[in-house]
């Protein structure tokens, strides 16, 4: 076996691992789109390595392979974002119209970033499978997209002062380091062409590798619990002394608690 | 400029958008405690009124008219008044951001969806207002240009009353500041 054989089965391996933490961790339910990525992206890394290998990059059975999956593990990857975006507008019901605008905003930014590098590109003329070179350019702007969203719907928690799970973080860092990392590389791929793809194929998958890995470490049970329970808190007690003791108390409660509890 | 050129500026700039807002996120729970500033209570109409009138054409005829006026009083009384105009309007601002802050705040523990969605908007109003004036106060020292600040003031307000009115009751409506 060669190293990129290797690098198949482990991307497959560690989505596994971590979809195999969530269900450790009672978090199937909690996150049923990120789970079904990360079984649905293991499937996909073992049967595309399985037909790259029996039949070749460039088969035909590969090719119709790849061109039907893709679009799917595309649209998983941006439920996954939302996903995160849902958890972290939790409890924050003040904030539901802004959700629903945040999600426009993200359809829209795909849409938008999606037509502007069909237009940005050159045509590619007397190519063999049309369709191939498509996706495989829809891959740059796919990633592109998914980057953009991941920071607007991060600004909007950010911008709010929301107060999220270190999980719902972790989606986040892990899925905005993965989008950031392979538009890059599609980025320098379709720059530089043929020499650089095979660098491509190597430095991406080892990338998301490391993401993945990290991303299932960082997942625990007691991350999915706020770093404080703001929400609870009503503003009008916030807005003077007595609503600052009346966290302080919360506060030591909830220390307390932890205390008896170990 | 390429487009190979274009996409990595972009993209530099997308990373490090998202590390600022994911440091931030992170250190959201350590924010403190909310009291809101004298500008949630305060009428603003009242002070703020001086602003339209600094440009006003009528002093300057007024000052054309007086013995001894010369080119040099006219340019002189413009960047005095333009100065005057920064410093209201950095007051202003400074308002409608605590202001904000506070909406904010309030937005996030409230389960009125409004307020979020009417600071957003008066935010919109308010930024697009204040860059076209800060362009006029520019222009202002060179030729005569008509200071309108009553959309500016008109969304402080707004945004006054729709803190209000979710301070008085946290599930009510915003009907009196929906403006």
């Amino acid at each position: 076996m060669e190293i990129s054989d290797w690098i198949w089965a482990a991307v497959g391996a560690v989505e596994l691992a971590w979809a195999a933490r969530l269900w450790q961790l009672v978090l199937v339910r909690s996150y049923p789109f990120l789970t079904s990525y990360l079984v649905f992206s293991a499937v996909h890394s073992i049967v595309s390595f399985a037909t790259y290998n029996a039949w070749g990059q460039y088969s035909v059975a590969y090719g119709r392979f790849w061109i039907i999956t893709q679009p799917i593990l595309w649209v998983m990857l941006f439920c996954v974002v939302i996903e995160a975006y849902n958890h972290m507008l939790k409890g924050y019901e003040g904030l539901q119209r802004l959700g629903q605008w945040g999600s426009h905003i993200a359809l829209g930014t795909v849409a938008l970033i999606v037509l502007a590098m069909i237009v940005l590109d050159p045509p590619v003329d007397g190519a063999s499978s049309p369709w191939a070179i498509f996706w495989i350019r829809q891959e740059r702007s796919v990633y592109l997209a998914l980057t953009v969203i991941c920071l607007v719907l991060v600004s909007v928690g950010a911008y709010y002062g929301l107060v999220v799970s270190r999980n719902v973080a972790t989606v986040f860092a892990v899925f905005g380091l993965l989008f950031l990392s392979h538009a890059g590389l599609s980025v320098f791929r379709d720059h530089l062409g043929a020499e650089f793809r095979l660098i491509k194929y190597t430095v991406a998958p080892i990338l998301y590798i490391l993401w993945v890995i990290a991303g299932a470490f960082a997942f625990t049970r007691i991350g999915e619990e706020r770093l404080a329970d703001e929400t609870a808190a009503a503003w009008g007690d916030a807005s003077g002394t007595t609503g600052q003791l009346t966290r302080q108390l919360e506060s030591v409660n909830q220390l307390l608690l932890r205390v008896l509890r170990s | 400029m390429t487009t190979f050129e274009i996409l990595l500026a972009f993209l530099f700039l997308v990373a490090v958008g998202l590390g600022l807002a994911l440091r931030r996120l992170r250190s959201n729970g350590e924010e403190a405690a909310v009291i809101p500033g004298p500008v949630a209570s305060q009428p603003v109409d009242e002070f703020y009124r001086p602003m339209a009138r600094l440009f006003t054409p009528r002093d300057i005829e007024f000052l054309r008219k007086q013995r001894g006026y010369s080119s040099t009083m006219d340019r002189r009384l413009r960047l005095q008044r333009q100065k005057v105009l920064r410093l209201y309007l950095g007051q202003i601002r400074e308002d409608f951001s605590a202001l904000l802050g506070h909406c904010r705040r309030l937005a996030r523990s409230t389960r009125n969806w409004e307020l979020s969605s009417l600071a957003q908007r008066q935010m919109v109003v308010f930024y697009g207002v204040y860059f076209a004036l800060q362009i006029r106060c520019l222009l202002g020292s060179f030729v005569h240009v008509r200071v309108d600040a009553s959309e500016l003031v008109s969304s402080l307000q707004n945004l006054q009353e729709g803190l209000r009115s979710v301070v008085k009751s946290p599930e009510g409506g915003l009907e009196a500041a929906r403006g």
